[in-house]
């Protein structure tokens, strides 16, 4: 996937509708559920094994360098209803970005103790925080320092779009992504996933 | 054998049916000690219900979670409403405002159609021959904890030292399937602070030779509190040796600690208005839907000594239940908290 170089500024981009991201294409990326043999809970492993909640079959992801150097991402999806709460029996709608922090992580486990993974992670009622979180392993996020890490979306079409933005911050060589359908009780290890790394080409 | 397993020493509680009285003082003791913060307005983490009945939450029974034959069974988690939710009352009427009208304290906005204990008295059976009792309940403090199996995260874990079940609430990242897996359904979820909580056992105060506030408050006597491997202390007593103290629903297969003497009913009328003596008006197969099989020699052990007590004989097993002596409820839990500097 490249990452366009849109000559826009930041502050445009981080408007999921705006404007800046017309006219930039990226990638329809197909999303999967996540296996639940390998989840680090007996009940999750055994309880689910014969229906997993289910979610987005794909998101649309463009990768972009604003005009300020930050490097910024946007991912869509569609979600006939929304959930932007806790509710009865239902988790808010969620997404996260992953990436290696070094070397090969390995992506279904999330990492390893010697490989560990970022993550950028945003939910509906986070009221626009975006939670930067680090894993060595499934069942291992920690909270991370998100310094520059921001996160703004947008519901529209029966769509959401959000837009993370990373002040200053370098392209990764890869990434994945996970989107939670929180209505169908996606959470935690039961979630869409992309199969596999998604090479980053910074145009730079 | 699961990770939940690994504990050193359990503390278990024994509730006498017989001696509950329905009062739901270890319900107020309990919330007025530990569900006052945000997010705990609707959590009742000890609840007496009417039984027969729906329980709290409403229809608990059928929510599954626990194990079948060692297999987690998929189980849902009881919302805000399954619970009653957060009763708002018009305490600014009535006790700040002057209440020149003499209002009474009543429930504020929508009325509500749910709460704990809803179905209270209400029982079952027909008339004359209708029947209830009262059960609280809280966590069972599980030997084999499906909440602790549950969690992804490692966030919740049997303390070795008493067997309690703690969650490290900077590690729960609010997923609840704690709550779909525990089959009592005694997990809650606070919607502010977006993760789950439940009965943590009184920790503090049991690390300090205290009772939990459910068992020490409790004006019938009937909780009693200790280590079920004290073979000098009451719970062995009553589970081990006298066998009448049972789980709840040992069907769900988490080996529960909380344990019930199981209540005994008058004597039935018959249609032509005799009494039969031999008979029971709970019926015997809903004390066994509760307590399982052993229900049935736990009832005859109790009315061999009552009837040995009420003919002049001396009962231990009454002794011990009847506790003349508070402090022998939980002998190793007997300070009085207003001793102690809390932190």
């Amino acid at each position: 996937m490249k990452v366009i170089d849109s000559g826009e500024s930041s502050e445009s981009l981080e408007d999921p509708k705006g404007q800046a991201w017309q006219g930039l294409s990226g990638e329809t990326l197909a999303l999967e559920p996540a296996p639940v043999d390998g989840q680090p809970s007996r009940y999750v492993a055994a309880a689910y094994q014969s229906g997993a909640p289910t979610g987005a079959s794909e998101v649309d992801v463009i990768a972009v360098r604003s005009s300020g150097g930050d490097f910024m991402l946007r991912l869509s999806w569609p979600d006939g209803d929304p959930d932007i709460a806790y509710g009865e029996r239902k988790f808010p709608d969620a997404a996260a970005v992953m990436f290696p922090a070094s070397g090969d992580a390995p992506l279904q486990e999330m990492g390893s103790p010697d490989q560990p993974v970022n993550l950028w992670y945003w939910r509906p009622d986070l009221d626009g925080e975006c939670q930067a979180l680090t894993a060595t392993g499934l069942g291992s996020v920690e909270r991370a320092d998100g310094g520059g890490l921001s996160a703004k979306s947008a519901y529209d079409d029966g769509k959401w779009m959000v837009v993370f933005r990373n002040q200053g911050g370098d392209v990764p060589g890869k990434a994945a992504v996970a989107v939670w359908e929180g209505g169908a009780g996606q959470r935690g290890g039961l979630k869409s996933v992309t199969g596999s790394w998604q090479n980053l080409e910074d145009a730079q | 054998m699961s990770a939940s397993t690994t504990g050193t020493r359990q503390i278990a509680m024994v509730l006498d049916l017989n001696k509950c009285i329905g009062c739901q003082t270890c319900a107020v003791a309990c919330k007025s000690l530990w569900c006052k913060d945000e997010g705990t307005d609707y959590q009742w983490w000890c609840t007496v219900n009417t039984m027969p009945g729906r329980g709290t939450p409403k229809d608990y029974e059928e929510m599954g979670g626990g194990y079948k034959d060692s297999i987690p069974v998929r189980g849902i988690a009881p919302s805000r409403e399954d619970f009653g939710g957060g009763w708002k009352f018009n305490h600014s009427e009535v006790f700040f405002d002057g209440n020149p009208e003499h209002k009474p304290l009543r429930v504020a906005g929508e009325q509500p159609q749910w709460g704990p204990n809803w179905d209270e008295d209400q029982g079952a059976g027909e008339y004359p021959n209708s029947y209830f009792y009262y059960m609280p309940r809280l966590c069972n403090f599980c030997t084999h904890a499906a909440c602790v199996d549950a969690c992804p995260r490692g966030a919740m874990a049997k303390r070795s030292s008493d067997g309690i079940v703690v969650r490290d609430e900077d590690r729960c990242r609010g997923y609840q399937f704690c709550a779909e897996a525990c089959p009592y359904k005694k997990i809650y979820f606070n919607y502010e602070l977006k993760i789950s909580q439940h009965c943590i056992g009184c920790i503090p105060r049991l690390e300090q030779g205290v009772a939990p506030a459910c068992a020490r408050q409790c004006p019938g006597r009937l909780v009693f509190v200790g280590y079920l491997d004290d073979e000098d202390g009451p719970i062995h007593k009553l589970v081990n040796e006298w066998k009448v103290a049972l789980p709840l629903h040992p069907e769900y297969e988490t080996l529960p600690n909380v344990y019930y003497i199981p209540p005994l009913a008058p004597a039935p009328f018959n249609e032509d208005g005799s009494v039969n003596e031999a008979g029971s008006r709970i019926p015997p197969e809903h004390l066994e839907s509760q307590f399982g099989p052993g229900v049935h020699d736990a009832i005859d052990t109790l009315k061999t000594e009552v009837e040995k007590a009420r003919s002049g004989e001396a009962s231990g097993l009454m002794d011990l239940l009847i506790a003349y002596n508070w402090q022998d409820l939980f002998p190793d839990f007997t300070r009085d908290p207003i001793d102690i500097t809390w932190d």
